[in-house]
């Protein structure tokens, strides 16, 4: 037996074992990529309007931290920096995770016991994982490559970036693969991976945010942090502008030094155990756990407070770029007749607008949140929640309670962080606070309707309602994504709760939609609460 | 609280289909307050599936279910305080502490006496400060049992409760299960180690294919079946094996040392004609409750 015995069937076991999830995955990126990649050639079509972009963003400190360096007014720029960042994000994410499923999960499962007992080397999990991730990260370089040259780039460019996503996503599954040695559950080692991509993002926006602005005003040179981030190592390449196709080498030897540090640590640990182990908990349960909702709560919190983060952060963002772009607005006829069909002012229309994406954004978290519902009973513990003096309906309604009230301090957390920072950051009248955090918590009827769709469809299709949630999620996305710029008729705009309510402060609060998307949500959820009573709960 | 019936739960002709399969093919089952209530029966049989129902989780198809003669769905809150249960697989979460998912679980259930909590943990020798998710699975099963036992309720429903304690452990379990017989409570326990039955069940119910297939005490089911005797005579006893009931009939020394089996109801018969053999020696045994599962558990259509 050598080194690598049973790879190639645990290559063959793994590909079989997300021969759904992995595509999905995969469309679903390279459709994002290639219409947000297509709606950003078309709107900067002619040199003016690049020469404004690059001008207005290359000053802009939070198109820095949240795009990138801009390198200067070339469409092929402005391209990766409105779409590479989330590209390598996605694709970072996808090769951690599938990493961390194949390895670790297996591990935790109790799995790899029996994989181990057959004639499998000891190396072959880590490298069967690996090379699942190298084909999916092909794929995506493949798909980025040419969905680039399709949306009309140089092909030079266009291969490069590809690569440079490639490289990203590659070099988070050797960090992956890493930490699946450290830790020893699939949640620990999903966690370190993720922190490693925060830490990348950070360092980066650091290093992009403190960068020199060129004398001509159209490019940034990042400072040092960026140089320290595989993220920055990828926009660093400049694949259309300056091509610095020696970075790769770099992308190179850390991956090769990661997936050798994997391998090595793999040899020298026990199966099943991780190099970091769990602490210990505490012996006896707080008085505060020891309720249906106390029960709700521990488990929701960890998601919840990681949203509040996120749409702070975010909330604070949008505001400071509200003044930003009303400079780039003036510059942009495109954009600005766009907007200009929604009425009131353009700043307002714009406020507007990413009050809609904030309020999608939630909604990713009422979904998420919903669905531990699911979790919770095909896990099995369900079996034994309920097999206690708790009903069902309370069960339920703890999580449903605890999400409800979720969304509503998410949406008052996203007025009041964007509005306060637009006034103090801008000198605007402080009425602009109450305007946005009204219009924010509007957009709370609509994230409702939809999570209330998710406790119906978890009622009544159980074991499909992640597929069918998350499905009906992505296709609120699409259509408040490209509705607008794309002018997609009113009948596909109405399948989305969010396209009903007013584009508020732009427009003047109206009460029939916010009542009707209401109802919805409580006739969803009170239809939920009915069918899961009705039901059997789906158990092994 | 509400007075019990005699019969702490009844189930008669139950009836299950999951979509085209019949995981109960009408299933009775009656456990006696005060007693231990083994329920046997081969994987599949449909045990755990009957629990289910008795816990209102699922429901019946068809059929009559009464727990503490109580509808299992309908008044599942008010039973759940009365009752405690064990699963036959033990998933709890995986970032709580052993001794957090006890206090949840029994508190969950109405209450938790501490000083009960605290001997329980000691004679399981279970660690409570553990994440759960390092938990075995001898000691992920202890964490539910600690939690049943700890509360004081009138019925224990265990699935399989024990299938991975070790011997010493098992030793612990009898002893607590016991110690609830003696205190009035009532126990059903579903389980597959016969020793461990043998030990504690008053009563018991074989099932198989989703149908009761014996139910009554180990002595009933023991009369049901056949007895084993070796006998050696002075005389050839060849003339045993034609009497009816005898089965299984071997010999040796020409007919002078035999080993056949006998229904309990052709015993008489069969002791009323070796007598007249001048026995030189006799052994007899009544089946072991290993044979009873074997020769239920192999049984095929045909002869069920």
């Amino acid at each position: 037996m050598h080194s690598l015995t049973g790879t190639w069937h645990l290559f063959k076991l793994a590909v079989r074992r997300d021969r759904i999830k992995l595509p999905i995955w995969i469309v679903a990126l390279a459709v994002m990529f290639i219409s947000s990649a297509a709606s950003v050639t078309s709107l900067y079509d002619t040199p003016q309007e690049q020469f404004t972009y690059a001008s207005t963003t290359a000053p802009s400190v939070v198109s820095r931290v949240f795009g990138g360096p801009i390198n200067g007014p070339d469409i092929g720029a402005i391209v990766m920096n409105e779409t590479f960042l989330t590209a390598a994000i996605a694709v970072a994410f996808l090769s951690t995770l599938a990493v961390v499923r194949h390895t670790r999960q297996n591990e935790e499962e109790g799995r790899s016991e029996m994989i181990e007992s057959g004639i499998v080397s000891r190396h072959a999990s880590v490298v069967a994982a690996l090379m699942l991730v190298t084909l999916v990260n092909i794929i995506m370089s493949v798909i980025v490559a040419v969905g680039l040259k399709v949306v009309g780039l140089p092909t030079g460019g266009s291969i490069s970036a590809g690569l440079a996503v490639g490289a990203i996503g590659m070099t988070f599954a050797g960090v992956a693969a890493v930490a699946a040695q450290l830790a020893d559950s699939a949640r620990g080692a999903n966690g370190l991976s993720a922190m490693a991509i925060g830490i990348a993002f950070l360092l980066r926006a650091l290093g992009d945010g403190l960068g020199k602005l060129a004398p001509n005003g159209l490019s940034i040179t990042s400072a040092l942090p960026s140089w320290f981030s595989p993220i920055g190592w990828g926009q660093q390449i400049h694949s259309f502008t300056e091509g610095n196709s020696w970075i790769f080498i770099l992308f190179f030897g850390l991956i090769v030094s990661l997936i050798g540090t994997a391998i090595y640590l793999m040899a020298k640990r026990d199966i099943g155990l991780g190099m970091i182990t769990t602490k210990p908990g505490p012996a006896e349960a707080n008085p505060k756990l020891l309720s249906g909702f106390g029960l709700a709560r521990r488990l929701q919190r960890g998601v919840f407070r990681g949203w509040a983060i996120t749409i702070l952060i975010l909330g604070v963002s949008y505001g400071l770029v509200i003044q930003e772009f009303q400079t780039f607005l003036e510059d942009n006829d495109q954009f600005r007749e766009a907007l200009g069909e929604i009425g009131g002012s353009l700043t307002d229309a714009f406020i507007g607008i990413m009050l809609s994406f904030m309020a999608v954004t939630i909604a990713a978290y009422g979904v998420q949140a919903l669905l531990r519902l699911r979790s919770e009973e095909s896990s099995g513990r369900i079996e034994s929640v309920l097999g206690t003096g708790i009903s069902r309906l309370r069960w339920m309604l703890s999580h449903i309670v605890y999400v409800v009230l979720g969304v509503v301090v998410l949406s008052l957390l996203t007025g009041l962080s964007m509005g306060l920072t637009y006034v103090l950051s801008s000198g605007v009248a402080w009425s602009n606070v109450t305007a946005i955090t009204a219009a924010a918590l509007t957009q709370a009827s609509a994230i409702l309707a939809l999570t209330g769709f998710t406790v119906l469809i978890f009622s009544m299709l159980p074991r499909f309602s992640v597929a069918i949630a998350w499905g009906a999620y992505s296709a609120c996305l699409l259509i408040i994504e490209l509705g607008v710029l794309l002018r997609l008729p009113q009948w596909v705009l109405d399948f989305s709760p969010f396209g009903h309510l007013p584009i508020m402060p732009a427009e003047s609060f109206e009460l029939t939609p916010v009542v009707s998307l209401l109802a919805v949500a409580v006739a969803t959820t009170a239809a939920g609460l009915w069918f899961f009573n009705r039901r059997d709960v789906t158990l092994t | 609280m509400a007075k019990s019936p005699k019969n702490v739960i009844v189930v008669k002709d139950l009836v299950k289909k999951f979509g085209n399969f019949k995981a109960l093919d009408g299933l009775d089952l009656t456990v006696e307050k005060g007693h231990v209530h083994g329920l046997l029966g081969p994987n599949g049989a449909g045990k755990s599936t009957t629990i289910r129902i008795l816990l209102g989780l699922l429901d019946a198809t068809a059929g009559v279910a009464t727990v503490l003669g109580k509808h299992p769905k309908k008044d599942a809150v008010e039973l759940h305080r009365r009752l405690a249960y064990v699963p036959g697989e033990v998933n709890l979460w995986p970032n709580l502490s052993g001794g957090e998912s006890i206090d949840l679980l029994a508190k969950l259930r109405g209450g938790l006496d501490k000083k009960r909590r605290q001997e329980l943990l000691d004679s399981f020798q279970l660690n409570p400060t553990k994440k759960f998710r390092t938990y075995s699975k001898g000691n992920r099963q202890k964490v539910a049992l600690v939690a049943a036992l700890a509360s004081d309720v009138e019925l224990y429903i265990l699935d399989e409760p024990t299938s991975g304690l070790d011997p010493l452990m098992e030793a612990v379990f009898q002893k607590h299960i016991k110690q609830l017989k003696a205190a009035g409570k009532s126990v059903l326990l579903s389980s597959h180690i016969l020793a461990e039955v043998e030990a504690l069940c008053d009563q018991l119910t074989i099932i198989r294919e989703g149908k009761t297939i014996e139910t009554g005490s180990l002595s009933d089911l023991r009369k049901k079946h056949r007895t084993t005797i070796k006998a050696h005579t002075e005389t050839s006893a060849m003339a045993l094996k034609k009497l009816p009931g005898v089965v299984n009939f071997r010999s040796t020394d020409r007919g002078r040392k035999v080993e056949f089996e006998v229904d309990s109801k052709h015993l008489d018969k069969a002791l009323e004609k070796l007598s007249q053999l001048d026995v030189l020696g006799l052994t007899s045994h009544p089946p072991t409750l290993e044979e009873l599962f074997l020769s239920q558990y192999n049984k095929t259509d045909k002869e069920a």
